[in-house]
């Protein structure tokens, strides 16, 4: 069964609205939960603050991490995935909005599992995705199962 | 050692030589014990040659330096050898009247009628220290003025990286609702509309590819030099293959000198030799056949091609970032390229010039170290 999450970790509307607007384009019928900065999307994973007492049991099937968030940021928000045992192994996809950050992301040992450059690219994230081994996940929602 | 002098050269003449003698000479026994003063020893100190001869040299010491004075010594007479006193240290005199002077002193070991003994060669060095010391406040300033450009070249590399940056997210918002806007309302535009969206996106692209060249403009000046042995040819043809799959349509004959092993940061100069061949690549497209060549000139390396080149006249605006001598109809392209170039160069203390004439081609020489003096 396949109806995971995405979080989307983006405080920049324009940039959340065009992600929406890409998956929705593509079929991908995941429910998606946005967060507009570090805390936010800290206090959804962990069911703390604004969302205490949210079942965190099941956690998303992958995050898109944007790096520059306002409050903690993104690197920060990493490090507290990884540290925790509910999302130590959910798969984060880091959003760059540069060359040079995607340089950061391919020199950090953090724990990133892949990266894709903003405005979220279909085709690029569909690869980072197949990455993964999730393409499957996003996929079957719409198209019929493939091998 | 014998001492030459031509036949019939009187002894005396030994006595004038040192009375006339342009520097201080004063000959001391192995215990300190003056033997021997000239005039301009006694013009340098104050002191009659009388009140030396048989007196310590150390009254013409000063009184700080008096006690290592004594220990030096015996080094200095059981180490045979000509040499500079204390070399290294400002050495000081001290006159009869108390007062110290800056002084160069030479030092050579002598044997006087079965006495070995120390003559040493005075010379006033107050102008010279003097020089020193101004040359010294000079550097200090020059220095002082060094960092204080560092500081702000960083400062505006950051500035320029961060504004780079921060001018991204609305150009994404620009490009992507444009994008949105052809595909989603595709059939409410009529084609005036989609070409005009078209454009804005064209030129939303446009200056993204201007922020990424400025953001590796500003990478360059930022990262490290790590420099090593770097084969030139097989970095030009890793370029080649590149320029040759981008440009399948295009005949250009490459000829590069085979033995280019030069020091250089191998990542900084496959970014200069992208660029510069990516231009010889461009200007030279109108060529049915084009022919580029990568060569070393003396100290330099020069890459030339015989496309349209350009007018030696507006030469000193080349390597300025966003200098551009054709038009973006003619020849696209940042302006960021031969700036990146020069950067390049400049990391590594070399020099960039160009030679060319319209229509005759272009030819671009770099050094990748400081010219030899």
């Amino acid at each position: 069964m396949s109806n995971g999450t995405i979080l989307l970790v983006e405080d920049n509307p324009d940039d959340e609205l065009l992600t929406l607007r890409a998956f929705k384009k593509n079929h991908i019928m995941n429910p998606v939960v946005v967060a507009h900065d570090g805390v936010e999307a800290l206090d959804w994973l962990f069911g703390t603050g604004a969302h205490d007492g949210r079942d965190t049991s099941v956690a998303p099937q992958v995050i898109l991490l944007d790096l520059n968030l306002p409050k903690l940021s993104g690197l920060q928000v990493l490090e507290q995935i990884r540290a925790d045992d509910r999302t130590r192994l959910v798969p984060v996809v880091v959003l760059t909005s540069s060359q040079e950050e995607e340089d950061m992301v391919r020199s950090y040992t953090l724990g990133a599992n892949s990266y894709v450059r903003k405005p979220v690219d279909f085709a690029e994230f569909i690869e980072a995705v197949k990455g993964l081994g999730l393409y499957w996940l996003l996929i079957n929602q719409t198209a019929p199962r493939h091998g | 050692m014998a001492t030459t002098t031509a036949p019939g050269f009187p002894e005396e003449a030994f006595r004038a030589l040192v009375r006339a003698a342009p520097d201080g000479v004063v000959v001391a026994a192995d215990d300190g014990t003056i033997l021997l003063a000239n005039p301009e020893l006694e013009h340098l100190t104050g002191y009659d040659a009388g009140e030396l001869i048989g007196k310590s040299i150390d009254r013409l010491v000063p009184d700080a330096a008096r006690a290592g004075h004594a220990a030096q010594r015996a080094t200095f007479t059981s180490a045979a050898s000509k040499r500079p006193m204390g070399a290294g240290l400002e050495l000081w005199a001290r006159r009869k009247d108390g007062t110290l002077l800056a002084v160069e002193i030479m030092l050579a070991r002598m044997s006087l009628a079965g006495l070995s003994a120390t003559v040493a060669f005075v010379r006033d060095a107050t102008d010279r220290r003097r020089q020193q010391e101004a040359l010294h406040a000079h550097q200090a300033e020059l220095e002082h003025a060094n960092a204080a450009a560092e500081a702000a070249n960083r400062e505006l590399e950051a500035f320029s990286y961060s504004v780079a940056h921060d001018l991204r997210s609305p150009l994404r918002s620009i490009d992507g609702f444009s994008q949105a806007l052809l595909e989603d309302y595709h059939d409410d535009l009529d084609a005036a509309g989609r070409e005009y969206l078209r454009r804005v996106r064209a030129a939303a692209q446009r200056m993204g590819s201007l922020i990424d060249d400025l953001l590796a403009l500003a990478r360059l000046s930022r990262s490290e030099l790590h420099r090593e042995q770097v084969d030139v040819a097989r970095l030009v043809r890793d370029v080649e293959a590149r320029l040759r799959l981008v440009h399948p349509e295009r005949q250009v004959e490459l000829a590069v000198d085979d033995d280019l092993v030069i020091d250089a940061d191998p990542r900084l100069l496959q970014v200069a030799l992208e660029n510069l061949l990516g231009n010889a690549w461009k200007f030279s497209r109108d060529r049915d056949v084009a022919h580029v060549s990568v060569r070393r000139d003396g100290a330099a390396i020069v890459v030339r091609d015989d496309g349209v080149g350009f007018d030696m006249a507006h030469a000193a605006a080349l390597f300025a970032p966003f200098k551009r001598l054709h038009s973006v109809r003619d020849f696209e392209g940042t302006g960021i390229g031969l700036a990146t170039v020069a950067r390049v160069v400049h990391r590594h203390g070399g020099r960039i010039w160009a030679e060319a004439s319209p229509g005759e081609g272009a030819a671009f020489f770099f050094t990748l170290r400081e010219d030899e003096p």
